[in-house]
């Protein structure tokens, strides 16, 4: 079975284009993928980041701590060793001093870990705004991403699909014109046979008609007429 | 080349008008020839008047009594029809092709106008082709003439061709 070449043609067109929009499909999903994976590793820095500085503070207020309870008791041994004398004074002294000192060391400890707890809480919906921002960045991105590609791709299969037409009507146009052309010689020349074919059909219809129209004394006079004719034709060869 | 018909055998040739009648004509001779040497001599011309139509016998009659022959001598009698069945094989003859099948009377007639057109010792032999339409064909001493209506057809449509074919168009 033979296929049209047109119809042929267009198919292969149509299998081209939709390869294409598969590819560009592949293409975009590739591309949104490797935005996602960037999006997580800048999430997992952010965590280590927040980690760390969380660690720091930490420490920080570790080694703050100490040295206070360093300076206490430094402070404590000097006045035990300056009040020797008067124990039950200073003793009761160097006690509310030490509460007093407490008081202030919770103060401390509770100041610090509100600042702790308010720096890990603002670091975390830093990091959370951040993550909204850089997820609907990405997606912003790529739906433009994929909204220019797909207008791109649009056009182009637009401007490929007017080409294959274009193309497509001159060789349609081209191929009738011709068709038209062999029709017409055939035509001409079917004319020319039938032109020569009527002509010795017509003599052939006149003679039977004739030759059925003629009685027997026609036919009987013809031939006396005709024996005259070859009479006098072959007298004059002679 | 042939000999002309000898004066003698010109009556006899007046009365045979077609090839069939001729070739009749020898056959009958030939049977009576078969049998001549067992008939009685006085009865040689009344075995001739049985085997021959009455104007044939009546033209060998005169035939054998203008060869000076005996009617009553077999072999003279043998010899002249002899010579006579030779006259006929070596008589003129006109081919005619017509067109239709005639009757007897027709070809005869035919025959009697060809003879008057052509002389009274040619023998007519004739054929048919309807493909002619009317008219007919003649062939005589080696002179072809065609005298059909499809050949004036013929001539006429090649005459009146143009004429013609401006109507077809």
């Amino acid at each position: 079975m033979l296929i049209n070449p047109a119809i042929f043609i267009l198919l292969v067109t149509a299998v081209l284009g939709l390869s294409a929009v598969i590819l560009f499909i592949i293409q975009s999903y590739n591309h949104l993928i490797k935005k996602i994976e960037q999006a997580e590793r800048e999430k997992l820095h952010l965590h280590d980041a927040v980690n760390q500085k969380a660690t720091e503070i930490l420490e920080h207020t570790h080694r703050q701590n100490t040295q206070v309870i360093e300076d206490v008791a430094k402070q404590a041994k000097e006045l035990l060793s300056a009040t020797q004398a008067d124990k039950g004074s200073e003793a009761d002294k160097l006690r509310n001093t030490l509460d007093a000192l407490l008081i202030q060391q919770q103060k401390n400890t509770e100041t610090m870990n509100d600042r702790f707890s308010k720096n890990y809480l603002e670091a975390l919906e830093k990091l959370r705004n951040q993550d909204i921002k850089s997820f609907e960045k990405v997606s912003a991105d790529a739906a433009e991403i994929a909204t220019k590609e797909m207008q791109d791709f649009t056009k182009s299969l637009k401007g490929e699909t007017i080409d294959a037409h274009a193309i497509m009507r001159e060789r349609i146009e081209q191929e009738y014109a011709k068709a038209e052309e062999e029709i017409e010689k055939y035509k001409l020349e079917k004319l020319k046979m039938i032109d020569a074919s009527v002509y010795p059909l017509l003599k052939n219809v006149v003679s039977l008609v004739v030759g059925k129209s003629l009685t027997q004394s026609d036919h009987e006079s013809l031939v006396t007429q005709a024996i005259q004719d070859a009479a006098r034709e072959i007298t004059i060869k002679e | 080349m042939e000999q002309p018909p000898t004066d003698q055998a010109h009556s006899i040739l007046n009365a045979i008008y077609t090839a069939e009648d001729a070739q009749e004509f020898i056959e009958r001779i030939d049977t009576f020839l078969a049998d001549i040497y067992s008939i009685e001599r006085k009865d040689i011309l009344n075995i001739l008047e049985e085997t021959f139509p009455e104007n044939i016998s009546k033209e060998i009659k005169n035939y054998i009594t203008l060869t000076n022959t005996s009617l009553t001598h077999q072999e003279e009698v043998r010899v002249a029809l002899m010579k006579l069945q030779h006259e006929i094989r070596a008589a003129r003859t006109l081919s005619l092709t017509l067109a239709f099948s005639p009757t007897r009377k027709t070809v005869l007639e035919i025959c009697e106008r060809i003879k008057q057109e052509f002389g009274q010792d040619v023998i007519t032999e004739i054929a048919y082709n309807p493909d002619l339409v009317g008219g007919a064909v003649i062939v005589f001493e080696g002179k072809y003439t065609d005298q059909s209506v499809k050949k004036k057809l013929t001539i006429l449509f090649e005459a009146k061709e143009n004429e013609i074919r401006s109507f077809l168009h």
